[in-house]
């Protein structure tokens, strides 16, 4: 523990920063925070898979709303029932890490590479999308839980155990919970980025037959790669649709399959730390340029993506990490 | 320069707001400026600002000034839950008005019910919201369809055919229209529901002509599918068509060359043609005022479509609501609403039914004629919102939170 | 009752071909993952739409200053952004996303939510209990016949042959003395006419919204890549299946479905024709 500290100085910093920031700022910014934060787990899934495997998915969008939309079937089933906010939050994780293998398996073990794995990504989440945008009807519907269509299901109950009054729905407790979730994934990562597997993985970016022929099984790595993104992905379906009592299908048309892809890549996709702080920094900035910029907003936004991919090429935030680290001698390890 | 004055001005506008904001009464403003919608908006947004600015200049309510916190969203369901909250817990305003797609008015229902948040949706819809903090000035099913339809089905024959966009609003309005051909004695032919990413309506348009419908009902939503007049005209296809969305919001008729929309009818609860083309009488006379104030307010406004009258008429229910109930305690606001309050606005008056609370209206037919020019062969007065009371939402009696659709009616 | 299927079928053809076009060479080609596909042919749209309606142009010199506005754009993109992107495929994803948001706001910002339709030129005919719009039949033989034009232009004209090798190694090119940067910024060029040209042929027939584009963004996609590696052989077969199946599944079920049963398909070939269409052909040969 001690050493990853001492070698992570700035992230050290940046988490013990951010666990006090409940004492100082009022209920809407903290809630606001919470909110960026929940964004995070979707983009460090895709840095896992796209910037050390190099594989590219469009994807993971499919499994924030499957998880969204199984969170939100399971509990509005079983309301009232002991512990269902915590329970249905379990079983609808499964249930995307299920499907993560599944289109995982079909992928790798399908001969399915590059810039095809993009494509066959973005069409998954395209057809989810388009067909629960149809299934307005009272026949579209999971036992008591209506799918309800383009405008999406609404009623389900928080994560956390009601019985007790102890939800997660506002305040300092979602922003602690999504807080230690956060640390605990990135401490995975940097993990899983050391060990052997990560190190297979990292290799079969640049060259899979070489790897394979060292004798690694590099499908086998992979798959457990992109399982891993499609739960972070999930993680972050559950807490949006908590944060928010709603789930829709367009969390999983071309817009928002598009964005992950953006933060990753403009925040520096070899990097987790920076994925985490990007990620946090253009929820917050488009939110913010949506506030004052008015129609000038998008503009902006579509700005600083061309400006940074021209200027910044590793990601303005790993540029602006390293550029801190080599000045302030004291951060490095 | 023109567009960096305007910027200034708002910002020292912003600075001087927020100095007075203690003793105002906060209007939270959701709408979209710019994206998809931007289009029905805009318009939207004037009339909200123009209610606001009468009523500022007649001294306020209960010795108040209104003030608006306005923001974009960009037509995007996530931006209105951030911005839904932050009106909320960061502005603290008094109610929210706004939302244009039913979507995003679902996205943010749960937000407002959980913070017992005063909520006017001021959009035409597909009806079925009872919801105890939620009043709606727009026009629903029952008030467009149970005129139109039968009106259609009188004049060019029973054969009906009916194309839709494929989610809730297109659904349940076609399940409306279902109902009202079938009780008048008519004969679905077709039935046709497309997504609403299809910009291409050959297939669809050779269906039709295979059905061979009196009638065709085009229920179709938003700027992709709106290509379905251009290339339905360009196919010859030339069957008088009726709809509820179209001319009354995006105001096509204009938009469009001649001949898109040629022999299209639809019900609406306002337009701006209104006295040019009833020419004497009070609709005449309010309507040519309302413009009046409007475009000189805004004069390069294109066109002012019914939901800028549904934003108009929102504003001033709220203030006479507010002035009856001695405050602006939203419970308190919320059962002087419930009185069944009225305003005599730009197409006569609206009246909020308190079981429901949705708005009665006054409905014009208008038809589409050769080169697109306007005409509203009938007018039907004080149309009501009947079904979701008739159906058992009875919200002063029972609080409720849902959506209901004819197929899935309130539990009773 | 023959002619009503091929006139449908050929009709969804035609716009996926149209769709793929320009993407063929920037994106088949040149390996330029561009997000921005969508506004070129809006540039293309609002250039026909826009230079039609102030100079007061007659419909085919109007289309053709919106293609040659589309092409300039993509020369000076091409020369500011897109230039620092080749070998670099996936940010281009970025760059390209911040492109196509910068261009369908400004023309949001500078021509308003719509701008007033066109006509559709030329008029209809009947057939049978059928009506059928003659510009459509019109659209079908154009794609055709450009497809047919580009095909020679980049399989069996001398600057073809130079623009795939350079594109293929583009060291090896430099060192024989070709100015690689040259044949990089006319080659996107044509792509980026070609996407102009789609959205000229579309304008008079669609709402001139400044999402126009988007309505063309994953035909596009799918038919291109589904084409395979020889985007300019393997576009037909391709777009041949995905509309055969689409007009199929949409005239029995209905049209979501019908997108489903597409994107199913895509999904399908890409696991078992890794190398799309064209490689089909190829093999066979």
């Amino acid at each position: 523990m001690i050493k990853i500290i001492k070698k992570n100085k700035l992230p050290f910093i940046t988490f013990v920063i951010l666990s006090i920031f409940p004492f100082f700022i009022d209920s809407y910014y903290l809630n606001n925070i919470s909110y960026f934060m929940c964004w995070t787990f979707i983009s460090l899934g895709l840095a896992l898979i796209w910037g050390m495997g190099g594989v590219l998915s469009f994807g993971q969008t499919a499994f924030f709303g499957l998880a969204g939309y199984s969170f939100a079937v399971i509990s509005i089933n079983f309301i009232g029932v002991f512990g269902v906010g915590i329970w249905s939050v379990i079983l609808a994780l499964l249930i995307t890490t299920l499907f993560g293998l599944i289109v995982g398996y079909f992928l790798f073990y399908g001969g399915i590479y590059d810039v095809f794995i993009g494509i066959v990504t973005l069409a998954i989440t395209l057809v989810l999308e388009t067909y629960l945008q149809q299934t307005a009807g009272p026949e579209y519907a999971i036992g008591e839980a209506r799918l309800n269509g383009f405008n999406g299901m609404q009623g389900m109950p928080t994560i956390g155990i009601q019985d007790l009054q102890y939800g997660l729905i506002e305040g300092v407790t979602q922003y602690y919970f999504i807080l230690i979730l956060a640390i605990i994934t990135l401490i995975f990562l940097y993990r899983f980025k050391n060990s052997k597997l990560g190190l297979i993985f990292l290799a079969s970016k640049e060259d899979r037959n070489r790897v394979a022929s060292l004798g690694h099984n590099v499908q086998k790595v992979q798959l457990i790669a992109f399982v891993i993104a499609s739960l972070l992905a999930g993680i972050s379906g559950i807490l949006y649709t908590n944060w928010g009592g709603y789930i829709t299908p367009s969390s999983m048309g071309l817009v928002a399959a598009a964005l992950p892809v953006v933060w990753v890549a403009a925040s520096g996709k070899k990097d987790f730390f920076s994925v985490f702080i990007g990620t946090i920094f253009l929820v917050w900035l488009s939110q913010t340029l949506a506030i004052n910029g008015a129609q000038f907003a998008i503009i902006v936004m579509g700005l600083i993506l061309v400006i940074s991919t021209r200027f910044f090429p590793d990601g303005i935030i790993l540029m602006f990490k390293n550029k801190l680290i080599e000045k302030i001698k004291w951060l490095q390890s | 320069m023109k567009k960096i004055i305007a910027i200034v001005s708002s910002f020292i506008f912003l600075i001087f707001s927020n100095a007075w904001s203690a003793e105002t009464i906060k209007l939270g403003i959701l709408e979209d400026e710019t994206g998809n919608f931007a289009i029905a908006v805009v318009p939207k947004i004037h009339a909200y600002e123009l209610a606001v600015k009468e009523i500022n200049a007649k001294g306020g309510v209960l010795g108040k000034k209104l003030e608006i916190v306005r923001y974009d969203t960009q037509s995007d369901n996530t931006r209105f839950q951030e911005f839904a909250r932050r009106l909320i817990d960061k502005d603290k305003v008094d109610v929210v008005f706004g939302a244009f797609s039913s979507a995003s008015r679902e996205a943010i229902r749960p937000i407002m019910d959980k913070a017992k948040m005063l909520y006017f949706y001021n959009n035409q819809y597909e009806g079925g919201v009872c919801d105890k903090n939620v009043f709606v000035t727009g026009a629903v099913p029952e008030q467009q369809f149970s005129t139109l339809v039968p009106w259609m089905m009188e004049k060019y024959g029973k054969n009906v055919y009916t194309i839709a966009a494929d989610y809730n609003f297109g659904q349940i309005s076609a399940e409306w229209v279902r109902q009202i051909v079938k009780e008048n004695g008519g004969t679905m032919v077709g039935e046709e529901f497309i997504p609403l990413d299809v910009s291409q309506f050959s297939q669809t348009i050779q269906k039709i002509q295979k059905a061979k419908p009196d009638v065709l009902m085009t229920l179709l939503v938003g700027a992709k599918q709106a290509s379905f007049y251009e290339q339905q005209a360009s196919a010859g296809l030339g069957i008088p068509m009726g709809t509820s969305v179209n001319v009354g919001q995006a105001y096509e008729h204009r938009r469009f060359a001649p001949p898109a929309l040629e022999n299209m009818y639809v019900t609406v609860n306002y337009i701006e043609e209104v006295h040019d083309v009833i020419t004497s009488g009070q609709y005449h006379e309010k309507s040519k005022d309302f413009m009046a104030r409007f475009k000189a307010a805004y004069p390069n406004e294109p066109y002012v479509n019914m939901e800028a009258a549904n934003a108009y008429n929102a504003i001033n229910l709220y203030v006479k609501a507010v002035e009856k109930a001695g405050t602006t305690d939203k419970a308190k606001v919320i059962a002087a609403l419930e009185t069944g309050i009225s305003f005599d606005g730009p197409s006569g008056v609206v009246t909020i039914d308190p079981k429901s609370h949705h708005g009665s209206h006054t409905i014009f037919l208008v038809e589409v004629g050769k080169g697109h020019k306007v005409s509203i062969p009938k007018t039907w007065e004080n149309v009501q919102p009947y079904w979701l009371g008739q159906a058992g939402c009875n919200l002063p009696a029972k609080a409720d939170y849902s959506q209901y659709t004819p197929s899935k009616p309130p539990k009773k | 009752m023959l002619f009503n299927i091929v006139y449908q079928f050929g009709d969804a053809l035609a716009f996926l071909l149209l769709s793929a076009i320009g993407l063929a060479v920037i994106f088949g080609m040149m390996k330029i993952i561009n997000l921005a596909h969508g506004e070129f042919i809006t540039v293309g749209a609002y250039g026909t739409v826009v230079s039609g309606k102030v100079f007061n142009l007659p419909l085919p010199i109007a289309m053709a200053a919106g293609v040659i506005i589309t092409i300039i754009f993509g020369l000076i993109l091409e020369k500011l952004i897109i230039r620092y992107l080749y070998g670099r495929p996936l940010d281009s994803v970025v760059a390209t996303w911040g492109i196509s948001l910068i261009v369908s706001q400004s023309f949001l910002v500078i021509f308003g939510p719509s701008y007033e339709g066109l006509q559709t030129p030329l008029g209809n005919f009947k057939l049978g209990d059928y009506s059928y719009a003659e510009y459509r039949i019109f659209l079908i033989l154009f794609a055709f016949l450009l497809l047919g034009l580009l095909y020679i232009l980049f399989m069996k004209t001398s600057f073809g042959t130079l623009a795939r090798a350079t594109i293929e190694k583009p060291e090896i090119a430099s060192s024989m003395g070709v100015n690689i940067s040259n044949v990089y910024s006319t080659t996107f060029a044509i792509g980026a006419g070609l996407a102009g040209i789609t959205g000229a042929l579309y304008a008079p027939t669609m709402t001139i919204v400044p999402s126009i584009g988007q309505a063309f963004i994953v035909s596009a996609f799918i038919t291109v890549v589904t084409a395979g590696a020889s985007p300019f052989i393997g576009l037909i077969p391709a777009a041949s299946f995905l509309s055969t199946v689409q007009t199929s599944v949409t005239f029995f079920y209905k049209a979501t479905i019908g997108i489903i049963a597409l994107l199913f398909s895509v999904i399908l070939i890409i696991r078992f024709l890794p190398k799309g269409f064209s490689g089909l052909i190829t093999k066979q040969k």
